[in-house]
């Protein structure tokens, strides 16, 4: 089920108010409430997936005991590489297996062997890279001794599957959402308030912004051949404002949706296109994901201590494999590269600029430089990629399309940001006498249904 | 276990209350928004389509008649036209509305049951409805379209999805994959539409609330013009303008797939239709709608789906008469012979069937 789908739009008031009434009495009928709203949330798309979910959930429930009873280190760590191995396992051979057999087939036919391996029809299952990284931090924390496992099965089934946030994140840590399964949750209204403005501002990204800019960007990247220099930069423009706007209006969406259910999901994106430098841009960009990386990849591999050399490595280490995390796809992984390269500098110099206008210069450089990362991540082949960016030089520098109504939602929008970056999202806390908060919000829904694109789109990161 | 007290399901009810006295605030716009949406009916899914289907029987012209429902329309018209004969029927998509009386050089009775957004469904669905209501023909005109191969699922068929259920087991097709869950066009789908809903305010805004106009003489009207051979006349200005459309706004869509091979399902429900159409001693003649020379000079993938749907006609249909083409652009590279990327002008349709049938 999409967040922009009638579905949706019928499921959400109708658990909203069963969970609020009708489960109000007992944690255990709140929390089996929400697992069975969940799985019918999921099994909307492919009910048959549902079994994936729930041998990650027994696994690492039963796992996580073991881990935490288990006395002698030798069974903790065979417990926890087992945990390792069934997440592991089920991610590698949904998402990576044929990309694995057929970059190991390519790489023999280079060394001259003609080797016949075949390709399976795998279907990726919607979102299997959020929850296995979500239950894999848990193993990982007990093993730590971090945290303790829970003994309540229906609160870990409930944090595993918890519908807002089970496709596309934000990849929670056992450590804060899973004790909120375990409390009461009381309605409150300023989560109601909080929960319903982040919901609008992030389906106003979704298909105002995104989603109108996705026809532009497929037919930019589809065509670079045929067109002028300055379609091209556009083309790169937009893919980058659909991509931030898609899962960040998803990230905010989930967080506000789980604000309605009494949840505080960890905050995903800060503005990450108004970042100085590249590091800044990676601790406000998916910054669950961001932080998932360093806390279970770059630290374990020691992090910034070492010889220069030593971080160098970890670095990119770290981006690569979250580069391949996105998906299988040599793009990915390049993408993941590139942006270890920019990263480079941040480890060794400290940006900090007092002036206004060095700070602007900064900001505008990082964008460019996102931009053109984001060329890598969007193209079909990193030789596309290449061609691409060579196009831009090469053709001429002429404007061949029209993109008057794009930037007409796409300038209002940046400036809009930009007047409200300190906030949550723009609109959370706007100084206005009602009568005229009132009016933003109203505009807000009107050019929603005015300008949206209402073709159900699905969310780019629910194929990562 | 917690348990949570009744106090504390108190202190939730005065927090909800305060809540959904706000979310009252905007409560209207759904209530508005639906009932625009419910009295306007620009779909027409509410109207009784016998109405317009007499008119059309009576030789009359009828003004503006859009956004209904196709469908339920032409079942309606066939079910009206039991017994009759035609000399031609056409069966296709929007691409081939403006076949008509005109396109032939003897005055025939023609019968154009194109459809908007045709998919293979459709063409099964009315060939299996002309033959329950015992409709006769000579000549069975079948437009085809790339997009019944590589067009994204479509589901206005759903309107008529018995009659295609019932089809499929009167041919003895075996192609159950094609029946999918897709939504029906439905008052709940119309009611929450925002495309409904800006068509509404635009028809409030030009106080037309009329789902057609009765044309007693149609010469000069300004609005789209359904005929009584069943084409139809776009709006005036698209009429006299040519093909200006922005490539981007065609492809936004993204209506179709990108393959490079037809879906294996459709190939068997298409390749099913033809023995079963063909198995008649009547005179099929397949028609494949030209696309305008535009469309051919950006490289997208649309191209390809035209040139893989082309092949695939050219070596299984080689056997029947075959008019037009999709890309004709030598023989007519000007891009104003065309209403829009994928629509020609019934100018130039009238050109390719005097050609072709001379």
């Amino acid at each position: 089920m999409l967040f922009n789908s009638l579905e949706f739009y019928i499921f959400l008031p109708i658990v909203f108010l069963l969970y609020h009434t009708f489960f109000t009495k007992s944690i255990q009928s709140r929390n089996t409430f929400l697992i069975f709203a969940s799985y019918l949330f999921y099994g909307w798309w492919d009910w048959r997936f549902l079994i994936l979910i729930l041998i990650s959930s027994v696994s690492d429930y039963i796992l996580g005991l073991r881990i935490f009873t288990s006395v002698s280190k030798a069974k903790k760590k065979y417990y926890f590489i087992l945990s390792l191995l069934i997440n592991l396992g089920i991610l590698g051979f949904f998402k990576y297996y044929n990309f694995f057999i057929q970059s190991f087939s390519e790489l023999l036919e280079v060394v001259g062997l003609n080797p016949n391996i075949h390709t399976l029809s795998i279907i990726l299952p919607v979102g299997i890279s959020f929850y296995t990284f979500q239950t894999l931090s848990y193993s990982i924390d007990i093993y730590r001794g971090r945290m303790k496992p829970t003994k309540d099965f229906l609160s870990f089934l409930a944090f595993v599957s918890f519908f807002p946030q089970l496709v596309a994140g934000p990849i929670e840590r056992a450590s804060n959402l899973l004790p909120q399964f375990h409390k009461i949750r009381k309605f409150s209204y300023e989560y109601g308030r909080v929960g319903m403005k982040l919901i609008l501002w992030g389906f106003f990204k979704k298909v105002c912004i995104a989603d109108n800019l996705s026809g532009q960007v497929d037919i930019i990247f589809q065509s670079y051949e045929s067109l002028g220099a300055l379609d091209l930069m556009i083309g790169a423009l937009f893919f980058a404002f659909q991509i931030y706007c898609d899962f960040s209006g998803y990230s905010d969406m989930a967080i506000g949706l789980g604000k309605l259910f009494g949840f505080d999901l960890m905050t995903n994106f800060k503005y990450p296109y108004f970042s100085e430098n590249i590091g800044e841009f990676w601790r406000r960009w998916h910054i669950s994901l961001s932080s998932w990386f360093r806390d279970y990849v770059f630290i374990p591999l020691g992090g910034s201590i070492g010889t220069k050399l030593f971080r160098i490595r970890n670095l990119i280490i770290v981006f690569t494999v979250s580069g391949l995390w996105h998906g299988a796809n040599w793009t990915f992984i390049f993408w993941g590269f590139l942006n270890s390269i920019y990263y480079l500098p941040s480890l060794f110099i400290r940006f900090q600029s007092e002036s206004k206008i060095r700070r602007y210069v900064s900001i505008c450089a990082t964008f460019f430089f996102t931009c053109l990362a984001w060329i890598f991540f969007r193209s079909p082949t990193i030789s596309d990629a290449f061609q691409y960016i060579v196009h831009v030089f090469e053709n001429q520098l002429i404007l061949t399309g029209s993109y008057q109504f794009e930037f007409t939602l796409l300038l209002p929008f940046i400036l809009f940001e930009w007047l409200g970056k300190k906030q949550i999202v723009p609109i959370m806390n706007l100084k206005l006498p009602f009568i005229w908060r009132y009016s933003t919000y109203l505009l807000l829904i009107f050019i929603i249904i005015f300008f949206g694109a209402f073709n159900e789109q699905s969310f780019i990161y629910f194929q990562f | 276990m917690e348990r949570s007290t009744s106090k504390v399901l108190f202190t939730s009810s005065s927090n909800m209350k305060k809540f959904l006295q706000k979310i009252l605030l905007f409560i209207w716009i759904p209530i508005v928004f639906i009932g625009t949406n419910l009295i306007v009916d620009p779909s027409g899914l509410f109207i009784d389509l016998s109405e317009p289907v007499e008119h059309l029987k009576n030789n009359n012209h009828l003004g503006s008649f859009t956004n209904y429902d196709e469908r339920s329309f032409v079942k309606e018209f066939l079910k009206r036209s039991n017994g009759e004969k035609y000399d031609i029927v056409v069966l296709g998509s929007s691409r081939s509305f403006q076949i008509n009386t005109n396109s032939f050089k003897e005055k025939k009775r023609l019968l154009n049951l194109s459809l908007s957004q045709a998919r293979l469904q459709d063409l099964v669905t009315i060939y299996y409805l002309l033959k329950i209501n015992n409709i006769t023909y000579d000549t069975l005109i079948i437009s085809i379209d790339p997009d019944y191969f590589f067009g994204k699922p479509d589901y206005r068929w759903r309107s008529y999805e018995r009659d295609y259920l019932n089809a499929l087991n009167e041919f003895k097709i075996q192609n159950k994959l094609l029946v999918s869950n897709g939504v029906k066009p439905s008052a709940l789908k119309q009611m929450l539409s925002t495309d409904i809903f800006k068509l509404s305010i635009r028809k409030i805004l030009q106080n037309d609330l009329k789902h057609y106009e009765l044309l007693e003489d149609s010469s000069g009207y300004k609005g789209s013009i359904k005929c009584p051979d069943g084409s139809l006349l776009y709006p005036m200005n698209k009429r006299n303008s040519g093909d200006k459309e922005n490539i981007s706004q065609f492809l936004r869509n993204k209506n179709y797939f990108v393959s490079n091979d037809i879906i294996v399902q459709r190939k068997t429900l298409f390749e099913s239709m033809v023995e079963q159409i063909t198995s008649t001693d009547k005179e099929i003649i397949f028609y494949l709608s030209p696309f305008s020379p535009r469309l051919f000079t950006i490289n997208s993938l649309y191209k390809n789906n035209i040139e893989l749907t082309e092949t695939y006609l050219k070596v299984n249909l080689s056997s029947y008469t075959m008019i037009g083409g999709f890309n004709l652009n030598e023989e007519y590279p000007d891009s104003d012979m065309f209403y829009d990327l994928n629509h020609p002008k019934r100018s130039l349709v009238n050109e390719l069937f005097a050609k072709s049938l001379d």
